[in-house]
């Protein structure tokens, strides 16, 4: 895979990408510009009309980004606040197949899955 | 992490994948103050191994191995996270791995002040993905 190019995202030569297109503004909690770890996701995935499981989803930032694409989503974090965060933010957006659940990948809630997303899940 | 990996691989149908990005194992984090197109470098922040990121790094490679996924793509990317003061203390705080050289502080404050009150303290930090096919 080093040495493709995907989406936004252009390569070094070291053989690492680089997002080609940095934008604006501020990001506490140290995680990648909105749009740009969705765009080297979905040259990695398709997600649009999969059942997707994501791990780590923290307070929804990035699970935000692709659901209205998928077919379902069950998110998953061991943060309860933050959980509960990204439930209320789901339900203001009438997003009905997105569940967030507190939990860890090494017990997932039962459902199969067409990808599952680790993304900064230590 | 294995534990992880396996009890997903379980709920993945047939061919279904797990798209894994994880903080790269050895970089060194370097930081600049921005303003507008102008960036000054301040330094490097020493970044000593985190236990778990070696973990997870291991058991993408365990389960390789164990030939329970199959590699499909795998690569590095780099970005960088723009803070304000406060965002930027909330980052070492949260990085208890992370140890400023000497003279780190008076160099950020003297870019800061030089840069202006809009300037942004940038961050450039580095990530691994790996993208494992269910076997």
């Amino acid at each position: 895979m080093s040495g493709r190019c995907c989406g936004g995202w252009r390569e070094t030569d070291a053989g690492r990408v680089r997002p080609a297109g940095e934008r604006e503004g501020e990001d506490p909690g140290g995680y990648p510009s909105p749009g740009l770890e969705l765009r080297l996701i979905r040259s990695l995935a398709r997600l649009d009309k999969r059942d997707v499981l994501e791990v780590g989803c923290g307070d929804g930032r990035l699970t935000f980004q692709y659901a209205s694409r998928a077919r379902s989503v069950v998110a998953l974090d061991p943060n309860e606040e933050q959980i509960q965060r990204a439930t209320m933010r789901a339900r203001a957006l009438q997003l009905e197949h997105v569940r967030f659940v507190v939990g860890t990948a090494q017990r997932p809630p039962n459902g199969r899955f067409d990808v599952a997303l680790f993304t900064w899940s230590l | 992490m294995v534990d992880a990996l396996e009890a997903v691989r379980k709920r993945l149908r047939r061919r279904g994948i797990v798209v894994d990005i994880q903080p790269d194992l050895t970089y060194q984090p370097a930081v600049s103050v921005r303003a507008g197109s102008r960036r000054v470098f301040v330094g490097a922040v020493t970044r000593a191994v985190d236990e778990d990121i070696l973990a997870a790094h291991l058991a993408r490679d365990r389960v390789l191995a164990d030939g329970r996924f199959r590699l499909v793509a795998r690569g590095g990317a780099i970005f960088r996270a723009r803070h304000n003061v406060a965002s930027f203390e909330r980052e070492l705080a949260d990085n208890t791995n992370w140890s400023l050289p000497r003279g780190f502080r008076a160099r950020l404050t003297a870019a800061r002040r030089s840069a202006g009150a809009s300037s942004t303290i940038e961050v450039e930090k580095r990530f691994d993905y790996a993208v494992l096919r269910r076997t």
